[in-house]
C-alpha cells in the first residue's frame, strides 16, 4: 500500500540553492538515463506526486556518481526501484503489484501484496490421497461371479419369507 | 456417507432394462431370421453367416436408439419424466451455510478470452441468483505453451480485479500434465478436495446458469446417496453451417433421447465429464482411474475418463443421476467436420479401451451396457462397412450364379421378393422415426414452435438436417472405421487442444483430409454401376453420393457465412437464438474487452512490462534447484535475445521468481541499442 502523499513533498526549496544547481547538473548530464526512468514510470500508473518524488530520489542518488553505460543505467534503475519500495514501506515488487492490480487500500495483506496474491491464486492445501483401487478384470472370474449370483438369487427366492409389515 | 440404504428405483430400473433388452434382442433376432429366409438358398454359408451376424448387431444397435426415443417421446407427452421414485429432483434441501462447491474449469492451450468470458458469465449468473457464497472457481491449467500460460495468468488477475473476486476465482497450473484432464481434476481433489464437499466440472467452453447450479446443489444436499448429477448441456453459439446442423439436431432430437435414457438408467446414469456436480469425497476415494496393463492405445491411462468414473462411483454404492430437465447448461460443438472427427478419434480410442473394463468386478450392469454402447458408437462404422462389402459380394455371387451378371439382391430370379423391402423399410423407420417423434414433440409444445423458427421452417430444417446427416453418415463410417483399425493396430492418439472458434476449412485442407473419401466414392461408383445395374445401384446412391461429395460437404459446411445465411432464413434455428439467455448474452466479445491485451511475444512483455512482470513474478516461487540452469539461460537471453530461447527454456525462466526479477532489471539496465531492440525497447535507447 502506498504512503499518503501528504507525508512527503516534491516541491523544490523556494530559493535556488547549491543543491538545486547540482541537481540541474545531474539532470543535464544524465538526460538519456532519466528519460528511460521516466518511460519506465509511465508504464506504471503512478500519480504525478509519486512520479516526481521517485524522480527526485533518482536524481539525488545519481549526484556525484562517476559511472557510464550499463552501470549507470543499472544504478538509476536500482535507485528507482528503491524509491518505489520506500513509497510502499516494503518491496518494489509489491509496489509494482499494487499499482498493477489497483489493490484496495486497507486490504489486510500486511503490505506483502505478492504473498497475498499467491494465497488468492491458490488457497491453502489440505492434502488427500487419491489412488486407484485394484479392479479385477478377469473374464473367468466375471463368469464365475455371474454364475454364483444366479445360484444365490435362486436360493434367496426359494427361502423368501414375508417379513412383518411387508406387503 | 449417504450410500447404501433403500434404493427404490433399483428394482424398477432392473425391470425396465430387462424390457429394453427384450425389445432390442427379440426384433434383432427376428429380423435376422427373416433375412436368413431370403439368403439361405442364395448365398453360401461363408457369406451368409457373417452377413446375418453383422445385420443382427446393427439392427440391435439402431433399435436401442429407437426404443429409447420412443419411450422418451411417450414420457414427454405424458409429462412424467421426473416421477421415478428416488429421483433427486423430488428431494431438494436448502444448502447448509457451510456447503462449499468448487467449480472446476480444466483448460489446456485454450483461447483464454473465451474461457474468461464463459467463467465470467457463470460467475455473474451465480451472483444474480444470490448463490455466490457457496461457490468458488478453479481455473485448472495444463497449458504447456508459455505464451498461453502467461495470458492465462494475466487474464485471471484481470478477471479477479474486474469482478472483485480475489479469493473466489483461483488459478493453478500443473507443471506436469499427467493423465490429461482426469489427472488435472484428480490433482485438484488431492490438493483442495477436502475443503469442498462438491465440485462442478466444466469444460473450457461450458457456461452454466447460476440458478441451475444452485438447484444442483439443492439436489445434492437433499440426496446424500447421490454421487453425481449430470445435466444435459445444450450446444449453442456456433455459426458455421456444420455446427448449426449439430446444434439444431441436438436441440430438436436431444430431449426425447435424453428422457428415454433417463428412463432406463435411473440411478445408474452416465457422466460425460463436464456440466455435472460431483460429491468430492467419494470421487476422491473411489474414482481414481485404473491404468490398464499394456501399452497405448488399448493399454495405459484411460483416454475417456468420464464413463469409467461414473461406473466406479456406482460400483462403490453411490447413485449417478442424469437430469436432462435441468435447464441453463451449455456447451459448444466442434465448428467443422474435421474438428468433429478429430474429437471422435480420441473418443474412439477411449471407448474401445472401455471394453477392457467390461469384466471389471462389481461394476453395475447398466455401466457395462454403457461401455458396450460407447464402443459400438465407433464399432458400428466398420461393421456397416463390412455389411456393405458382404452385400456387394453376395450380389456378385448371385449374379455369377444366375448367369446374367446384372442381378441385385432385391431382384433375384426376376422375382421381386418383398422381404428385403420390408427389412429396409423397418430399418429406415427405426432410424428416421425418432426425428419425426422429436418434431412432433416440439409441435406439441405451443411455446416451442416459434423458438425453432415456426412450423414450416422447423420441418424444412429437419428435412435438410436429415439429408446432411444421410450424406455425412458414409464419411463418418469411413473415418470411424479408420479410427478403429488404427487403434486396434496400435496407433495411439496424442492429447491436443480443441478448436473452439468458428474456423473455415479451406478447399486445400478439405481435399487433403477428405480427398481419399471422394476418390473412393468415384472409384466405387465407376466399378459397381456396371456390375450391379441401375436397380441395385440406386440403393447405394446415398452412400456413394456422400462419399463422393465428402470434399465439398466438408468445405461448404464449415462456412460461417452459410450458417449465418441459414439463420437469416430461419433455418436450423434453436430457442437460445430466438430468446438469448442472459448468461449467453454475457459471452459477447465486448464483455471481456477490459482484459489485458498483450502485443507481440508474451514472454518479452512479461519480462519488460513492469505491471505484467509484477503479476507473473509474484505468482512464482524461488526454484533454487533450477538456479544454475536459469542463470545460464538468463545470460543467453540477454546476450542473444529472447527469440533464441525455446519453449522449454522459457518455461524454466518463467517458473522462477528470481530469474524473472533479474531479467526485468537487466533488460531495463541495458545500454546497447541492438540488444534493447531485441526486447522491444528500441525507443528506450535514446
Amino acid at each position: 500500500m502506498f504512503k499518503d502523499e501528504s507525508s512527503y513533498s516534491v516541491n523544490p526549496a523556494a530559493e535556488p540553492s547549491a543543491d538545486w544547481a547540482a541537481e540541474a547538473m545531474v539532470v543535464a548530464n544524465n538526460a538519456p538515463v532519466l528519460a528511460r526512468v521516466e518511460r519506465y514510470m509511465a508504464r506504471l500508473s503512478l500519480t504525478d506526486v509519486q512520479r516526481l518524488w521517485i524522480r527526485g530520489q533518482v536524481v539525488a542518488q545519481l549526484r556525484g556518481v562517476k559511472m557510464e553505460g550499463e552501470a549507470l543505467y543499472a544504478r538509476a534503475f536500482a535507485c528507482m526501484h528503491m524509491a518505489l519500495a520506500t513509497l510502499t514501506d516494503g518491496d518494489e515488487l509489491d509496489a509494482r503489484l499494487d499499482l498493477s492490480l489497483d489493490l484496495p487500500v486497507g486490504e489486510a495483506h500486511d503490505g506483502r501484496s505478492s504473498r497475498w496474491l499467491q494465497q488468492r491464486m491458490q488457497p491453502a492445501m489440505a492434502r488427500t490421497n487419491m489412488a486407484s483401487r485394484p479392479l479385477n478384470r478377469s473374464w473367468g472370474a466375471a463368469f464365475l461371479r455371474r454364475f454364483q449370483s444366479l445360484l444365490n438369487r435362486r436360493a434367496i427366492g426359494a427361502s423368501r419369507r414375508a417379513l412383518p409389515g411387508e406387503a | 456417507m449417504g450410500r447404501g440404504g433403500i434404493r427404490p428405483w433399483e428394482a424398477i430400473g432392473r425391470y425396465r432394462r430387462y424390457w429394453l433388452s427384450t425389445f432390442i434382442l427379440l426384433p434383432a433376432g427376428g429380423a435376422a431370421l427373416v433375412l436368413h429366409r431370403v439368403l439361405a438358398d442364395r448365398l453360401p454359408p461363408g457369406l451368409e453367416i457373417p452377413t446375418l451376424v453383422i445385420f443382427a448387431l446393427l439392427f440391435a444397435w439402431i433399435s436401442a436408439g429407437f426404443w429409447t426415443a420412443l419411450v422418451g417421446f411417450v414420457l414427454l407427452i405424458r409429462g412424467t419424466t421426473d416421477t421415478a421414485p428416488g429421483s433427486p429432483e423430488r428431494r431438494l434441501a436448502e444448502p447448509r451455510p457451510r456447503s462449499r462447491v468448487a467449480i472446476l474449469m480444466p483448460i489446456y492451450n485454450e483461447e483464454v478470452e473465451r474461457v474468461a468470458a464463459g467463467l465470467q458469465a457463470t460467475y455473474k449468473s451465480l451472483q444474480q441468483a444470490g448463490a455466490l457464497a457457496h461457490f468458488e472457481f478453479f481455473l485448472l491449467s495444463d497449458t504447456r505453451d508459455p505464451a498461453i500460460w502467461l495470458r492465462e495468468e494475466l487474464v485471471w488477475s484481470a478477471l479477479c480485479q474486474a469482478l472483485n473476486a480475489f479469493g473466489r476465482i483461483h488459478y493453478r497450473r500443473r507443471p506436469i500434465n499427467n493423465k490429461a484432464k482426469s489427472g488435472n481434476v484428480a490433482d485438484f481433489c488431492r490438493r483442495w478436495g477436502r475443503d469442498y464437499e462438491y465440485m462442478v466440472v466444466l469444460d473450457a467452453d461450458s457456461v452454466m446458469n447460476g440458478e441451475t447450479l444452485y438447484r444442483m446443489l439443492e439436489m445434492m444436499e437433499g440426496n446424500p446417496q447421490v454421487g453425481i448429477i449430470q445435466t444435459q448441456p445444450l450446444a449453442v453459439n456456433r455459426e458455421t453451417l456444420y455446427a448449426r446442423l449439430q446444434q439444431f439436431a441436438q436441440h430438436v432430437y436431444g430431449p426425447i433421447f435424453s428422457a428415454g435414457l433417463r428412463f432406463w438408467q435411473l440411478g445408474d446414469g452416465h457422466y460425460i465429464g463436464h456440466n455435472a456436480i460431483l460429491r468430492t469425497a467419494p470421487f476422491t476415494e473411489y474414482c481414481a482411474l485404473p491404468v490398464l496393463p499394456g501399452r497405448a492405445p488399448l493399454g495405459g491411462p484411460l483416454l475417456s475418463h468420464d464413463f469409467v468414473e461414473a461406473a466406479l462411483m456406482a460400483k462403490s454404492g453411490w447413485e449417478v443421476w442424469f437430469v436432462p430437465s435441468l435447464p441453463g447448461s451449455y456447451e459448444e460443438v466442434p465448428p467443422t467436420l474435421i474438428d468433429d472427427l478429430k474429437r471422435d478419434r480420441r473418443w474412439a480410442q477411449g471407448n474401445l479401451q472401455h471394453l477392457r473394463l467390461l469384466a471389471g468386478e462389481g461394476l453395475r450392469s447398466a455401466h457395462r451396457f454403457l461401455f458396450i454402447n460407447g464402443a459400438m458408437s465407433f464399432l458400428a462404422a466398420p461393421l456397416w462397412g463390412l455389411f456393405l462389402i458382404l452385400g456387394a459380394l453376395g450380389s456378385l455371387h448371385w449374379a455369377n450364379a444366375s448367369g446374367d451378371g446384372r442381378m441385385g439382391l432385391f431382384d433375384w430370379h426376376g422375382l421381386a421378393d418383398p422381404v428385403p423391402f420390408w427389412l429396409v423399410g423397418i430399418t429406415a423407420t427405426l432410424l428416421l422415426s425418432p426425428k419425426l417423434m422429436a418434431v412432433l414433440w416440439v409441435l406439441y409444445q405451443r411455446n416451442q414452435r416459434e423458438r425453432f423458427g415456426g412450423v414450416l421452417h422447423l420441418t424444412v430444417s429437419m428435412f435438410f438436417e436429415s439429408l446432411f446427416s444421410i450424406l455425412m453418415a458414409p464419411i463418418r463410417m469411413a473415418f470411424h472405421s479408420q479410427f478403429v483399425l488404427q487403434t486396434l493396430m496400435g496407433s495411439g492418439v496424442r492429447w491436443g487442444g480443441q478448436v473452439r472458434g468458428d474456423q473455415e476449412t479451406s478447399w486445400r485442407e478439405a481435399l487433403r483430409t477428405f480427398g481419399w473419401c471422394s476418390a473412393l466414392g468415384l472409384v466405387l461408383t465407376g466399378t459397381l454401376y456396371p456390375l450391379l445395374g441401375i436397380w441395385h445401384f440406386v440403393w447405394l446412391i446415398p452412400i456413394l453420393g456422400g462419399l463422393t461429395a465428402a470434399v465439398p460437404i466438408a468445405a461448404w459446411t464449415s462456412r460461417p457465412s452459410l450458417g449465418r445465411w441459414a439463420r437469416r432464413h430461419r433455418l436450423f434455428v434453436i430457442p437460445e437464438e430466438v430468446r438469448v439467455p442472459p448468461e449467453l448474452r454475457a459471452l459477447a466479445a465486448d464483455s471481456v474487452a477490459y482484459l489485458p491485451h498483450i502485443d507481440g511475444d508474451p514472454f518479452v512483455q512479461v519480462v519488460v512490462d513492469p505491471r505484467f512482470n509484477a503479476i507473473h513474478t509474484a505468482l512464482q516461487r524461488n526454484r533454487t534447484s533450477a538456479w544454475p540452469r536459469a542463470a545460464s539461460l538468463c545470460h543467453k537471453a540477454l546476450e542473444k535475445g529472447p527469440q533464441e530461447l525455446n519453449s522449454r527454456e522459457r518455461n524454466i525462466l518463467l517458473s522462477d521468481r528470481q530469474s524473472m526479477l533479474a531479467l526485468h532489471r537487466a533488460v531495463w539496465s541495458m545500454a546497447d541499442r541492438e540488444r534493447l531492440a531485441a526486447w522491444g525497447l528500441a525507443d528506450e535507447a535514446d
